[in-house]
């Protein structure tokens, strides 16, 4: 009796907090979670061919949709329907993704028989990274934009998309 | 007297408390509502009273976390109260739920009234070893139910609901609501016939087709030591409806 | 006069508050990717939210109850606190994703790093919330975030092929660069975008703090089944956008600055700027709605008192807790997380817990106790069942959808 008021009693529980332990039900959980995220991103290890050219391919892409975005927004910065720091925050988030993409595929270990792929890919995704800079400085340092940019970021967002279709 | 205009809809107690009313569906969990339209708690708990002819008469709104943790059942709740009276051990009434008076209360609709002002209107209960055995009704509900033999079609049953029956000025538990299941599951679908959706009421009758509606009276035991119901042969037994 | 005005307002103010952060992008993407293929997701979502909210809104007229509290006097405290657990762990994620969204567009605007902008708009939010009168701010970026209008105008600005765009709309068409998991783990997303939770929880206790009784629900209604679906246009507009500027030019959206470039293409800097202007109000809202979503939903589970009907000395608790979750907000985002894609998360994550609140209120607006006369009709039962039977499908298939598709990629 506690003030009058009864003890809580239920069916089979003791005094003592019974065996619930959420610590074991949080470990489980933090454990799977580690596995699972672990099996989802384990990039060091060797990847088989499959995997790797999931990765070349997401990277390709993404890529290109990074070449893509640069030309678009240059050609509105052209045409002025665009501020200037509109423009340079488009640009700087299209390098750092671009430069993401070209990261992921060259710290991937390649398979065997893609390691020349691998290089390729890797060549071509630092070109692109190297292209969307310097679209960036161009932009950033109030010069023209050419002609001659705006060809070469679509000529190269093309080749991405070519190799990135043979992978499929 | 009331400072607000309270919801216009009264809900099946109108006025309160001159019908019977299911304690579980319509006085659990709600808000209670100052007389300055402040809102003061959830009724977290019931206190039940036994009063001197033995009739369970509830007395007070629990309020507070030593009301509500009990109330998540099984070692979750164990485990939750234990933890709750962990944080303040030097208190001695860490384990003592605040109390709203039964007769502060002037309604209850989607809300509870209480004729105060919010300021200062939770207070606990000072212990007394002389008074009455008060009992929570949150330990009644979920107690587990002993039927006689054939009464039912499940052999594990425990009491879903407490029917709470007005009388000459005071109230008291008439009738319990057993039937397989955690209390809410019914999710007042027992009260007619005609409430929608059809498809949710199909399956929440489905689940509860076993429920029965237990007398209090005549061979039927609250043993709260042991927190069972003990129903024998002789005990009135009717179904949920009609 | 007066009630017309009243309507005209509230409808307006509806369409405005309807987009927010998971809106702007995951229309962006999906019609970057997907074209309109997957607008019927967005059509049935937004038809999902008019009926949660119609009905929200009429239980808190009729019986002055707010979602969470019917959660706990339905579901019992027990199941009751695990469905606060995972709404309010949704809701919070939201937060994180608008105020990230505010940061985003400010740094659009000003060319300012966003993680500068966090600090600036958690203490814009608290000063907001704390301060704000509910209606003026309700209403105020209501109006300044129907700027988003400038979407709808920039896609009848490019001229597009109407018939095109209702052809791919109406099939069940995919683009072929891409798979059939992505394609329906987007329209989970499209849906959880139109129908988050906290919407319902700010609609219906919005509902209790401007007190609407039963003379309301007229009002409530033309609200609803005219704002929202209006609303809805404006996301399909920015899926329109996006499928006409970006698709063709193999962009996909992962940015909020690239949201915003079709309308730069078709109306120029003065479109521009309008679109992001729209940006702020929409995520700025939804960033209020939010922050008061959280303290909301746990005051109206322990019962404390909430509001902002009331000044805020009396409501400490519930102000402390929205300060506290505006603090832990901005903590998570200076931890410079990508906000884009604690939207993704959250839009997903909203199509999970939907089920937790959708069915108890489905249960309690067919409760005459509540509702006396207004009880859903036949219609609204019919309709409520079926979305109960798509919000549990949505729910149950988001998980495995987000692992398949590694979130989309």
């Amino acid at each position: 009796m506690y003030f009058g008021y009864s003890r809580v009693v239920l069916p089979n529980a003791s005094p003592e907090p019974g065996p619930f332990r959420p610590g074991r039900v949080i470990a489980l959980i933090l454990l799977l979670s580690c596995v699972l995220s672990a099996s989802a991103c384990g990039t060091v290890e060797e990847s088989d061919p499959e995997d790797w050219d999931e990765s070349a391919r997401v990277a390709l892409g993404d890529a290109s949709s990074q070449l893509s975005t640069v030309r678009l927004i240059l050609e509105t910065e052209r045409r002025d329907d665009t501020w200037h720091g509109y423009a340079v925050v488009v640009l700087a988030d299209a390098e750092k993704s671009a430069g993401k993409d070209a990261d992921t595929v060259s710290a991937l270990q390649a398979p065997p028989d893609r390691t020349k792929l691998s290089s390729k890919v890797s060549d071509l995704l630092t070109r692109a990274s190297d292209l969307v800079q310097q679209a960036r400085e161009t932009v950033v340092a109030h010069h023209e934009v050419d002609q001659k940019l705006l060809q070469q970021l679509q000529s190269l967002s093309d080749r991405l998309d070519t190799e990135e279709k043979s992978l499929r | 007297m009331r400072d607000y205009e309270p919801p216009p809809h009264r809900g099946p107690l109108e006025p309160w408390p001159d019908t019977e009313y299911d304690a579980a569906l319509h006085l659990l969990d709600r808000q209670i509502v100052a007389r300055d339209g402040r809102l003061v708690g959830k009724v977290d708990d019931v206190e039940l009273t036994v009063d001197p002819d033995g009739a369970l008469v509830p007395t007070g709104l629990l309020v507070g976390g030593a009301a509500l943790l009990p109330r998540f059942g099984g070692r979750l709740g164990s485990w939750l109260s234990a933890r709750h009276e962990q944080i303040a051990v030097a208190r001695a009434d860490r384990t003592t739920p605040y109390v709203v008076d039964i007769g502060l209360v002037d309604g209850v609709s989607s809300e509870v009234h209480v004729s105060e002002l919010r300021e200062g209107l939770l207070a606990r209960r000072t212990p007394d070893p002389e008074g009455p055995t008060r009992h929570r009704l949150g330990e009644l509900l979920e107690m587990e139910v002993r039927m006689p033999a054939g009464s039912t079609g499940r052999s594990k049953v425990h009491v879903l609901d407490v029917k709470i029956t007005p009388d000459a000025g005071t109230q008291h538990v008439s009738a319990l609501v057993v039937g397989p299941g955690r209390p809410g599951s019914l999710l007042g679908y027992d009260r007619r016939d005609d409430q929608g959706p059809l498809l949710v009421a199909a399956v929440v009758r489905r689940l509860h087709r076993h429920a029965r509606v237990v007398e209090l009276g005549h061979d039927v035991d609250i043993v709260w030591a042991t927190g069972e119901v003990r129903v024998g042969p002789g005990a009135t037994i009717r179904p949920l409806r009609g | 006069m007066k009630k017309y005005f009243a309507v005209f307002l509230g409808v307006l103010t509806a369409i405005g508050g309807f987009v927010d952060i998971g809106d702007l992008v995951t229309n962006g993407v999906v019609g970057s990717r997907f074209g309109m293929s997957l607008a019927w997701a967005t059509i049935v979502g937004v038809v999902g939210i008019c009926v949660f909210s119609e009905m929200c809104g009429r239980i808190a007229a009729v019986s002055h109850r707010a979602v969470f509290d019917l959660v706990r006097e339905r579901l019992g405290p027990r199941v009751g606190f695990l469905n606060l657990f995972g709404s309010l762990l949704v809701t919070l994620l939201t937060f994180i994703a608008e105020i990230g969204g505010v940061a985003l567009a400010l740094q659009l605007v000003t060319s300012v790093y966003y993680l500068l902008w966090v600090p600036f708009v958690a203490v814009l939010v608290w000063l907001i919330l704390w301060r704000a009168k509910f209606s003026t701010m309700e209403n105020v970026l209501g109006m300044v975030g129907l700027a988003l209008i400038v979407f709808a105008v920039a896609l009848w600005q490019l001229h597009p092929d109407w018939g095109h765009l209702a052809h791919q709309a109406a099939t069940l068409h995919k683009p072929g660069g891409e798979t059939w998991p992505v394609y329906w783990y987007y329209a989970v997303a499209l849906f959880g975008a139109a129908m988050t939770p906290y919407e319902v929880f700010f609609f219906s206790s919005g509902g209790v703090e401007e007190r609407w009784t039963d003379k309301d629900i007229g009002v409530m209604r033309a609200n609803v089944l005219i704002g929202f679906p209006l609303g809805g246009l404006l996301s399909l507009a920015i899926a329109g956008v996006a499928t006409v500027v970006l698709l063709p030019a193999g962009i996909s959206v992962d940015t909020l600055g690239q949201v915003g470039l079709p309308v730069a293409v078709a109306l120029g800097k003065i479109g521009l700027a309008v679109a992001v202007l729209g940006f702020v109000a929409a995520t700025l809202g939804a960033a209020c709605e939010t922050g008061l979503s959280v303290g909301y939903s746990a005051a109206q589970y322990f019962g404390f008192q909430w509001g902002k009907y009331v000044k805020p000395k009396e409501a400490a608790l519930f102000h402390a807790l929205i300060l506290l979750s505006i603090v832990v907000a901005a903590g998570v985002l200076m931890t410079a997380v990508d906000p884009i894609l604690v939207t993704e998360f959250s839009v997903v994550f909203s199509a999970i817990a939907l089920p937790l609140t959708y069915f108890p209120i489905l249960v309690v607006a067919n409760d005459p106790d509540y509702m006396g006369k207004h009880v859903n009709g036949r219609l609204a039962n019919v309709v409520g069942t079926v979305f109960l039977g798509l919000v549990v499908v949505a729910s149950v298939a988001a998980i495995p959808l987000m692992v398949i598709t590694k979130m989309g990629r």
